[in-house]
């Protein structure tokens, strides 16, 4: 489950406490919560990573220590995005320099194998070409501070807004996908780099979620399950949304499920369904969380009906 | 490229001959004719066939809807079978070339999706190929269109609805042919209703693509409106997509505008004023397609306005094209360069012949360039409308 809105440093241990009690075993830590998207785009800093590196250590030792205490274990985590924001060199270079080595530090420190990243998004400004080159460019660069490493970025299919219609994005399409991660990955001579397949953001685009999957196979590294109407980025809860009163779902689940059982998929089966849980009154945000959980129980039972035979059991 | 619209909605039985007549008045130059499965004799086309010959109105493409009702397998699959052949024939009899089909999305339908997926392939390569004497004996392409899966209401994605799909099933089915007996029908709608990068497709697919069917929507449903009409289709963005990608392919085809519902819905005294507008439409679109063949022709080029739609325009076709000058009224900047061109009165036109010069005006303030241009005596001019990236 991701961390957002639960896991609070302000009260920390609750948050660990709360996600064991629903029924989930790991997290998809939300580092993007220390630098915010909205800031970011506005070019305003807070400043939370200009910590050295050991006060960066020190400041997540308590992220690392609860969640052995609670039995967790940290599946993944997000870091901030954007990384480049165009027109806006300062904060752009701050987050090149100093977010992205960062958390790369918060990765290791919490023993986390997946960093997701957002791939630099400025085809309106330049075109798909442009973005290409910048993004190998740039990623190119990170390939030292990766190798030989036990963790991996993991790029997420991203959309954008082109006059409140939500269209393709970044890594939108597998075969761009598959580009991006195997151009970069024999550069670096091993497996650095691997993908997060966003079901919502999928959806968005009516996206052939089978298809979609297992052209990425065993790149797939991890998920982000959520569920939208089709046309915003709702990241709701999974299996709620029908096109009619009393027909089946709109969003093909069914294809997800059996793409990740197709591939061997024993990764993590992670929720980012923040807004899903916040939009409950808080008193019954726990229940809600308990159903994602059973949800989650589901769609592993579902993926393990028909196991391949190389695939591990991994529960979520 | 000849402009024109489907039958469908548009002319109707008890007097097509007078329908007809107003199509050409209006100035549509050709004609989709979407097929009835219960109507597949000649008798039932003959006085629409002689009276599109009398206006001289072409059928560019004749298309068959997709038939829901007639279940594939077994006596389904023979029954289908039998009607697109009659329907190849009829193509063919009308001095049509090309009949659209829509390949079959069925992967959902089957429990295990990977098996559904190979069977969708099976399944279409088996019918199409059973369609290839057809489609050989008389003379007449089939061209796939894209396709949309209807998942409970949200449309996804469907049979041919990527290019790397598209460009493996007509070439395939062209391979075993021996002959180039397949090719595509873009429908601009299904295609947007993905948010699809269309210039991209087009240049992906190139030469394959031999129909467009044009129309647009609200992103949600198919709804098959008129070009630019929906303000949520991010702008002119897919549209200036389909034009540059058209443009770069040297498409050769028609241009359909298919818009039946639409049509449908208009009170019948404005059909023919809706007909007229959806003519300058396409003649719009038809021009912009035709800007590069413009550009390149044995006439003087010079460019009106040295602005941001000048920028624009050497963006986009800085590279296709030879300017011998730009012209502006602003006479602070005439004797500088921009772009290595000389900024000149447009007085220097005089010294031209004026047959023989192509002005191209990047300027928002066309309507007025223009008419100072007309008053000169020169002819040949057109407007540039700044392109959107994508």
């Amino acid at each position: 489950m991701q961390s957002k809105g639960i896991i609070i440093d302000t009260n920390i241990e609750e948050g660990f406490q709360r996600i064991k009690e629903a029924g989930f075993q790991c997290i998809d830590f939300s580092l993007d919560q220390y630098m915010v998207n909205s800031d970011i785009y506005a070019g305003k800093n807070l400043h939370f990573f200009d910590k050295s590196e050991d006060e960066i250590r020190d400041y997540f030792s308590k992220h690392h220590d609860y969640a052995k205490k609670y039995g967790l274990y940290y599946s993944q985590m997000h870091m901030p995005y954007p990384l480049y924001v165009y027109g806006k060199e300062e904060i752009s270079q701050y987050m090149w320099e100093q977010v992205v080595p960062k958390s790369l530090l918060v990765c290791e420190t919490l023993e986390c194998p997946y960093i997701v990243v957002h791939p630099f998004k400025i085809r309106t400004q330049l075109g798909i070409e442009a973005e290409k080159e910048e993004n190998i460019r740039y990623f190119k660069k990170l390939i030292p501070m990766l190798r030989g490493k036990t963790y991996k970025i993991c790029f997420e299919n991203l959309y954008e807004n082109r006059n409140g219609r939500l269209v393709p994005g970044v890594c939108a399409y597998p075969e761009e996908a598959i580009y991006y991660l195997d151009t970069l990955n024999e550069m670096a001579g091993e497996e650095c780099f691997g993908f997060c397949f966003d079901v919502g953001h999928a959806n968005l685009i009516g996206m052939d979620m089978y298809r979609m999957i297992t052209m990425l196979g065993n790149r797939l590294k991890v998920l982000h399950l959520h569920d939208n109407d089709g046309i915003y980025d709702l990241h709701q809860i999974p299996y709620t949304f029908t096109r009619e009163r009393g027909k089946a779902l709109a969003t093909d689940w069914e294809g997800v499920l059996q793409g990740l059982r197709d591939i061997g998929f024993g990764g993590t089966l992670s929720f980012e369904t923040y807004p899903g849980m916040s939009c409950f009154p808080e008193r019954i945000q726990q229940k809600v969380l308990e159903l994602i959980a059973e949800i989650g129980k589901e769609m592993q039972q579902r993926i393990l009906i028909f196991p391949t035979p190389d695939s591990e059991v991994t529960l979520y | 490229m000849k402009i024109g619209i489907q039958t469908a909605g548009v002319l109707e039985a008890k007097s097509v001959e007078t329908d007809i007549a107003m199509l050409k008045k209006i100035g549509i130059e050709t004609v989709e004719l979407e097929l009835n499965k219960e109507h597949l004799s000649k008798n039932y086309y003959q006085s629409l066939k002689n009276a599109l010959e009398l206006q001289r109105i072409t059928i560019s493409q004749v298309y068959m809807p997709a038939l829901p009702e007639v279940s594939l397998g077994g006596e389904g699959t023979e029954k289908m079978l039998h009607i697109m052949q009659e329907c190849i024939e009829l193509c063919s009899w009308l001095g049509c070339p090309y009949f659209i089909v829509h390949p079959f999305s069925v992967a959902r339908n089957y429990t295990d999706r990977k098996i559904g997926k190979e069977q969708e392939k099976n399944i279409n390569q088996d019918f199409f190929k059973s369609l290839i004497p057809f489609a050989k004996k008389y003379q007449v392409m089939i061209c796939l269109t894209n396709e949309l899966d209807n998942v409970n209401g949200h449309l996804c994605m469907g049979c041919c609805s990527t290019a790397q799909e598209v460009k493996e099933y007509i070439d395939t089915l062209n391979t075993i042919a021996g002959e180039e007996c397949f090719g595509f029908c873009l429908h601009m709608g299904r295609a947007l209703l993905l948010s699809t990068d269309i210039r991209e497709m087009l240049l992906m697919l190139n030469n394959r693509v031999k129909t467009v069917q044009l129309c647009e929507n609200d992103g949600i449903r198919d709804m098959a409106m008129p070009p630019f009409t929906s303000y949520t289709v991010a702008g002119q963005k897919y549209w200036d997509g389909l034009i540059r990608g058209l443009q770069k392919i040297g498409y050769e085809g028609d241009l359909i505008v298919t818009v039946r519902g639409f049509i449908g819905g208009i009170p019948s005294t404005l059909k023919w004023d809706t007909i007229q507008w959806l003519q300058k439409i396409l003649s719009h679109i038809r021009e912009k397609v035709d800007f590069v063949n413009v550009l390149q022709s044995d006439k003087k080029l010079y460019l009106f306005g040295s602005g941001n739609g000048f920028d624009n325009f050497m963006k986009y076709y800085g590279n296709v094209c030879e300017p011998m000058a730009i012209l502006d009224n602003n006479q602070a900047k005439w004797g500088t360069r921009k772009n290595g061109l000389e900024i000149c009165s447009p007085q220097i036109l005089l010294q031209e012949n004026l047959e023989r010069i192509q002005i191209v005006i990047c300027n928002i303030f066309f309507l007025e360039i223009e008419e100072q241009l007309r008053k000169m005596g020169i002819e040949n001019i057109c407007c540039y409308e700044e392109l959107q990236a994508f």
